[in-house]
């Protein structure tokens, strides 16, 4: 029953057999790209440029003042993002909503662009990233109101002009403040290192927008107030009225509005209306020490005490080395441990700063 | 040697023509799999990345009306990451629903809630004493009642942009932001 096979009966079964399987290795090539074709097909959601209102208030705006960056309607479901070119013309701390609140910083002309995606039924399902932009100006801050210059008469004497004597511009009177301070949970004068706070303080006039912004490094006492050696100098006109924001390293920001605040009334401070610091030329002593400033916001700061500052605390637990104490040893007596969790869960009912 | 070299010629052959027949097979077989996984072009394409954290709602009954309360779950996947602590910024339709209470489902976690004109906002963190690893997996969360005010469709939309930590967040171990999805509700009230 042996089937003959010659040399010549081989070759065509070899052949015929790789041919074969050389047209179903091509098959499976051109279904695998089929499915690469079919897995990058492109959603059908599209983004309307038209459905999204941009604006900026106010535009033209000053050097320190608070601008309002506005979009309304009903695209940008996700991975909205926001864009400031030239850079360095506004300060936009922080991620917002609907509205984008952010301090102009130099003069000159910007333009702010916005990109959003346009979802439908899920996040899975989102248009491709869209923009739109939107110029906008900043100019010098406005000085004081300039005194009218007085008018020219014309002087019979042909020989004789009369040239006016220039109006002196009011020059800004020195004022420098010296903060006194206490925060919350620190029970102890911190040791080396760990007794300088680097805080952000910064004052507001009276229409609320930011006028000038400083960083100062503050040390305890044997007292656990804390102060700034180097008095901070301003160039405000005297006898006005302002509120001062301060913010710590690790702490949610606390606006104040007295020149001697006090809880003891209600046990917690806050501002009230139509109440102001009041800074005089010279040197002005602030004492903050019978208000606490609370804790929260650990490093990178973000304006909030949630789950993110939270963690921080709970993943580093009972550890010492320099890092975890610089990101979340809230009590500065250091060590990372229950006490610095107990100060966050303490200020949850704040949880966010004061502006 | 003539009866030798053809009967070693056939046996060659036989082999050769099994062999290559059985890798058509398989690549035959390997391509009809293929064929049957493909997507049709309206779907979810076939490859997609498990999220790293993901939350979303879930009705507990399906059956909504005027003067019952609805319940919502919040279920979060964590795609094997260990999780520390969460954020929940839900936004309402505060002329349909009125929000009425939370209910915090695991009990590892301890949970801070404020709620602000149409937007709830809820922490919750791991316990102090709770030292094991916490993974998510489709695991109920938080339970949110709210009290329908009038018929009709009212959203429940989850305030979030990867990577951003102001908004919903879901942080690991190592204290990172994970949270790549999130999937809100719409709910029809009769």
């Amino acid at each position: 029953m042996a089937i003959k096979v010659d040399r010549k009966s081989s070759f065509f079964i070899i052949t015929f057999t790789v041919l074969f399987v050389v047209i179903i290795i091509i098959q499976y090539v051109a279904g695998s790209r089929k499915q690469i074709t079919t897995s990058k097909a492109e959603s059908s959601v599209s983004c309307n440029a038209a459905n999204l209102t941009m604006s900026i208030n106010p535009n033209p705006s000053s050097v320190g003042s608070e601008i309002s960056f506005i979009v309304s309607g009903t695209e940008g479901d996700t991975y909205i993002e926001d864009y400031w070119s030239s850079s360095g013309g506004v300060d936009c701390s922080g991620t917002f909503w609907g509205t984008k609140k952010c301090t102009a910083l130099a003069e000159g002309t910007y333009t702010w662009e916005h990109k959003w995606k346009k979802c439908v039924g899920s996040l899975t399902n989102c248009s491709s990233l869209c923009r739109k932009s939107l110029g906008f100006t900043i100019s010098v801050r406005q000085g004081p109101t300039s005194t009218p210059m007085p008018s020219l008469t014309a002087v019979p004497t042909p020989t004789l002009t009369l040239t006016p004597s220039p109006t002196p511009t009011p020059t800004p009177a020195s004022v420098s403040v010296k903060l006194k301070l206490k925060f919350q949970g620190i029970t102890a004068k911190p040791k080396g290192s760990q007794n300088e706070l680097e805080l952000a303080i910064a004052f507001k006039n009276e229409k609320k927008s930011i006028f000038q912004t400083v960083t100062k490094e503050f040390s305890a006492d044997n007292n656990l107030i804390w102060s700034n050696a180097d008095s901070i100098n301003l160039t405000l006109s005297p006898d006005n009225s302002y509120l001062i924001l301060v913010k710590g390293p690790k702490h949610l920001q606390k606006k104040i509005c007295d020149n001697y605040p006090d809880e003891s009334g209600s046990g917690w401070y806050t501002c009230r209306n139509n109440s102001y610091v009041t800074l005089r030329e010279g040197e002005n002593i602030l004492d903050f020490s019978n208000i606490m400033l609370f804790s929260g916001d650990l490093p990178q700061q973000d304006g909030y005490l949630n789950s993110y500052d939270l963690s921080l605390v709970k993943n580093n637990l009972g550890k010492n080395d320099s890092r975890s104490l610089q990101i979340a040893d809230v009590n500065l007596d250091g060590v990372v441990d229950s006490q610095d969790f107990s100060l966050l869960l303490s200020a949850m009912s704040i949880k966010a700063d004061e502006f | 040697m003539n009866f030798n070299m053809n009967t070693k010629m056939k046996f060659i052959s036989s082999l050769l023509v099994v062999v290559v027949s059985a890798i058509g097979f398989v690549f035959l077989l390997a391509s009809k799999n293929t064929q049957v996984k493909s997507p049709s072009p309206s779907v979810t394409p076939a490859i997609e990345e498990k999220p790293e954290g993901r939350f979303w709602l879930e009705l507990t009954n399906p059956e909504t009306k005027l003067a019952e309360p609805i319940n919502l779950i919040v279920r979060g996947d964590s795609n094997k990451n260990s999780i520390t602590g969460f954020d929940l910024i839900l936004s309402f339709d505060q002329k349909q629903m009125k929000f009425v209470s939370q209910k915090n489902l695991n009990e590892e976690f301890e949970v801070f809630r404020t709620v602000k004109d149409d937007v709830v906002n809820i922490t919750a963190i791991k316990k102090l004493n709770s030292n094991t690893s916490t993974v998510f997996d489709k695991t109920p969360l938080i339970e949110l009642t709210f009290q329908p005010i009038k018929s009709g469709k009212s959203d429940f939309r989850f305030e979030f942009t990867p990577q951003s930590k102001t908004d919903s967040n879901m942080i690991n171990d190592k204290s990172e932001e994970i949270l790549e999805k999130v999937s809100g509700l719409k709910v029809e009230v009769n």
